[in-house]
């Protein structure tokens, strides 16, 4: 039989209230003096970021604006630039004869 | 008397090669790391997670960012501590699953056929309640055990959990969902027994 809605509510609140209520447990020099034992063991830190950290901290910073920046650009060269289709390369291909092309290109008259 | 160095002065500190003045943040923190991974963990586990918790804390003190708080930044590795101790106790089930017993589930009838929450308050059935959350949280995944514990025992909101655990609110959420509806199964089990007896 599935539980009512009340029932959970009163079997939540038991269940969270047995759960604020777990024992205490203190720690005593002997464990701070082992963490900072492996911590000694492990060296002094640098200050210097490396190029790691750096990228990690500030990608996701620049991140928006650089995309907004190609999105610009993007618009911008897509404007100015005279782009020619596939269809239009092939026709202005076709369009003049190779040998002439040949010819033009070897200086011949 | 002179006042205790500030966290972002003692951090400046280690980073500057000051190796014992990480003494003074565990000093001050620890009582709170222990807090935060007393309630997640079995105790026999709480003083090496804790451990884990503080060496990592130290080794990513470069990536600290000084402009947010030392105390926030600790919860979140040591929540992500306990995720991931409970991942890897799944994958290798080292510790065993809590049985119940019949006790158990007369606990759970009395705390439902009570008129209110406070009638459950004695020691014993503290102890059943909390063998009975134990046994259910045992059966749920890691994930789920994760956002239970805070959202559904804590009272923590999605977005305070997610921000925690380093997961979207989204994915919170619809575990959260998912895990209650698991839970009330597994209770609804446990009621079933008791009534089949």
């Amino acid at each position: 039989m599935n539980l009512k809605k009340g029932d959970i509510e009163k079997v939540q609140q038991a269940l969270a209230s047995a759960y604020k209520t777990r024992e205490k447990i203190e720690v005593g020099d002997a464990w701070e003096n082992r963490v900072m034992f492996q911590i000694r063991g492990l060296g002094p830190l640098t200050s210097r970021l490396d190029f790691t950290a750096l990228f990690e901290r500030y990608f996701w910073r620049f991140a928006p604006a650089a995309a907004l920046t190609l999105l610009v650009l993007g618009g911008v060269l897509y404007q100015q630039i005279d782009f020619l289709s596939d269809c239009e390369m092939a026709r202005a291909f076709l369009g003049t004869r190779f040998d002439d092309s040949l010819f033009q290109i070897l200086g011949a008259s | 008397m002179l006042d205790a160095p500030r966290d972002s002065e003692i951090i400046r500190r280690i980073l500057q090669g000051d190796v014992n003045a990480f003494g003074l943040l565990l000093n001050r923190y620890k009582g709170y790391a222990l807090m935060v991974i007393k309630k997640r963990v079995p105790a026999t586990e709480v003083e090496d997670i804790a451990q884990e918790v503080f060496i990592k804390a130290y080794q990513s003190l470069p990536r600290f960012d000084p402009e947010s708080h030392f105390k926030k930044w600790l919860s979140t590795i040591a929540m992500r501590t306990c995720y991931d101790y409970w991942r890897k106790a799944y994958r290798t089930r080292e510790s065993p699953m809590s049985a119940l017993s019949e006790r158990h589930e007369k606990w759970l009838e009395s705390v439902i056929s009570s008129e209110s929450t406070t009638s459950a308050n004695s020691k014993d059935q503290q102890e059943d309640a909390k063998e009975v959350l134990a046994w259910a949280l045992d059966r749920l995944s890691p994930e789920d055990r994760m956002v239970m514990e805070m959202v559904y025992l804590e009272g923590m909101t999605g977005r305070e959990a997610a921000e925690l655990l380093g997961w979207s609110t989204t994915n919170v959420k619809v575990r959260t969902f998912r895990a209650r509806g698991k839970l009330r199964k597994l209770l609804s089990k446990l009621r079933e027994r008791e009534e089949v007896k």
